[in-house]
């Protein structure tokens, strides 16, 4: 039996490869040889290119939650589909593997679709997240080249509303359902704050009831809108982030098939505590922060940046990232997890002035800085 | 994650799984249950993963002369 690989990139310690399932393998160089994939020269300083890139396409959004991370606002522009093209072009000349697409509102773009339709035909895996607002059935019916449609949710019992300021539940539902009846696959983006994390439980119970077939768990980050004072009151407090991991934990054999949950980059240091070595993180494939290495995100006015998240100026924001990874500070340089980790979320240590600097909300950070502070 | 180049290198010439297309427009996402991963679901995982990428006859036996199934056909090496 062989494996449908759909795409692949050389790398000087074999290849990636993607298979049909959407499975990501590094193999090294003997497969890629059996693979019969194409030899590459590579420089001595070679650097590998981003595996998945976020691409915003609009700034436009009928619903401005308190916590944007872009700042859209009703009246924001869309980027042109020319623009947007040759973005595409630019992502497969790369090697890129998945492309995520956002906003502002994605769903406001009458071309969402023509847009997935053309990553498709470039090998190139498209995916994308909504509020769900201007989702018709015919609308979700043009989706079907999306390998997934995230659809926001922040959750049971008041949680949606405690996060973005309205009551968007009833939208997102629908949305779910509809997308479902439209044979689109459904994950559902979950942002956690400390006026929602207590109803982690249940939120995954009622979203893989509604048909989500994945929860993605995201910490709340200081960016756009959120960078604001109201960060400190709406991020995760250290106790919260001492139960997060063993939850989690607890979560993960009562998953079953079909349904999957998710954390991002940024909520690798905050269940540092509950996760194995580095090894078994690494090898299956476990990212931290990824920002200006597999990460990559092309803003709206089509420069390229880190992560999604990150306001730098291009190739300085990148080389920041890049440089923070190569030579962390303690206590990353010394952490066991400093490989899989990568020091946390930037986004996070620029707000509260750090600067390129150990996540502080990380335990360990916690614990070293403490340990430093006494006498 | 680290450079797979960093990553011990395995029998089956497999150097790191990673589940799903990451489907969100702000964050890379890593799969809660391959991070509580049992080292026998992992071990099961690997197996699963490297017997995919070999090339071998429905009888189950490898044939050297033929490659893993490529299709589409392999985009661009960078």
């Amino acid at each position: 039996m062989s494996a449908a690989v759909t795409r692949a990139r050389r790398e000087p310690f074999g290849a990636w490869v993607r298979l049909g399932d959407d499975t990501l393998v590094a193999v090294d160089r003997r497969v890629a040889d059996r693979l019969g994939l194409p030899h590459a020269a590579f420089a001595p300083d070679h650097v590998p290119g981003p595996l998945e890139v976020h691409v915003a396409v609009t700034a436009r959004c009928p619903v401005a939650c308190a916590g944007c991370y872009q700042s859209a606002t009703h009246d924001g522009e869309h980027v042109p589909f020319t623009q947007l093209r040759k973005t595409l072009h630019g992502l497969r000349a790369a090697g890129v593997f998945t492309v995520a697409f956002g906003g502002g509102e994605p769903l406001l773009r009458d071309d969402l679709g023509a847009l997935a339709d053309e990553a498709r035909a470039l090998g190139l895996t498209p995916v994308v997240t909504t509020s769900g607002y201007g989702l018709t059935a015919a609308r979700a019916r043009t989706l079907g080249s999306f390998a997934q449609v995230n659809v926001s949710h922040d959750g049971v019992g008041g949680g949606y509303a405690a996060v973005r300021g309205f009551d968007g539940v009833a939208v997102a539902e629908r949305a779910i359902a509809t997308l479902r009846a439209a044979g689109v696959a459904v994950g559902v983006n979950h942002v956690l704050t400390r006026q929602n994390v207590d109803g982690l439980a249940a939120t995954v119970d009622h979203v893989r009831a509604l048909g989500a077939r994945e929860l993605q768990l995201l910490r709340y980050k200081p960016a756009g809108r959120a960078a604001s004072l109201d960060y400190l009151a709406r991020r995760l407090t250290p106790a919260q982030c001492d139960a997060l991991g063993e939850t989690l934990r607890a979560l993960a054999p009562t998953l079953g098939e079909g349904f999957s949950v998710r954390v991002d980059c940024a909520l690798v240091p905050l269940v540092s505590r509950s996760l194995p070595d580095a090894a078994t993180l690494a090898r299956f494939g476990v990212f931290g922060c990824e920002a200006g290495g597999h990460l990559g995100s092309v803003r709206r006015d089509g420069t390229a940046g880190g992560c999604s998240f990150d306001d730098a100026p291009g190739a300085e924001g990148i080389a920041g990232f890049r440089a923070f990874a190569a030579v962390p500070p303690e206590p990353c340089a010394s952490c066991p997890l400093r490989a899989v980790c990568r020091g946390g979320c930037k986004v996070v240590s620029r707000h509260l002035g750090h600067g390129f600097a150990p996540d502080p909300e990380c335990p360990r950070v916690i614990a070293h800085r403490a340990a430093d502070a006494s006498p | 994650m680290s450079d797979p180049a960093e990553t011990p290198v395995a029998d089956d010439g497999v150097l790191v799984v990673r589940r799903g297309p990451g489907a969100n427009c702000s964050s890379i996402g890593s799969a809660v249950e391959m991070l509580f991963l049992s080292a026998t679901v992992g071990t099961a995982i690997l197996a699963a993963v490297a017997a995919a990428l070999d090339p071998k006859d429905d009888d189950g036996e490898a044939d050297p002369d033929e490659p893993a199934t490529l299709s589409p056909p392999s985009p661009e090496a960078p």
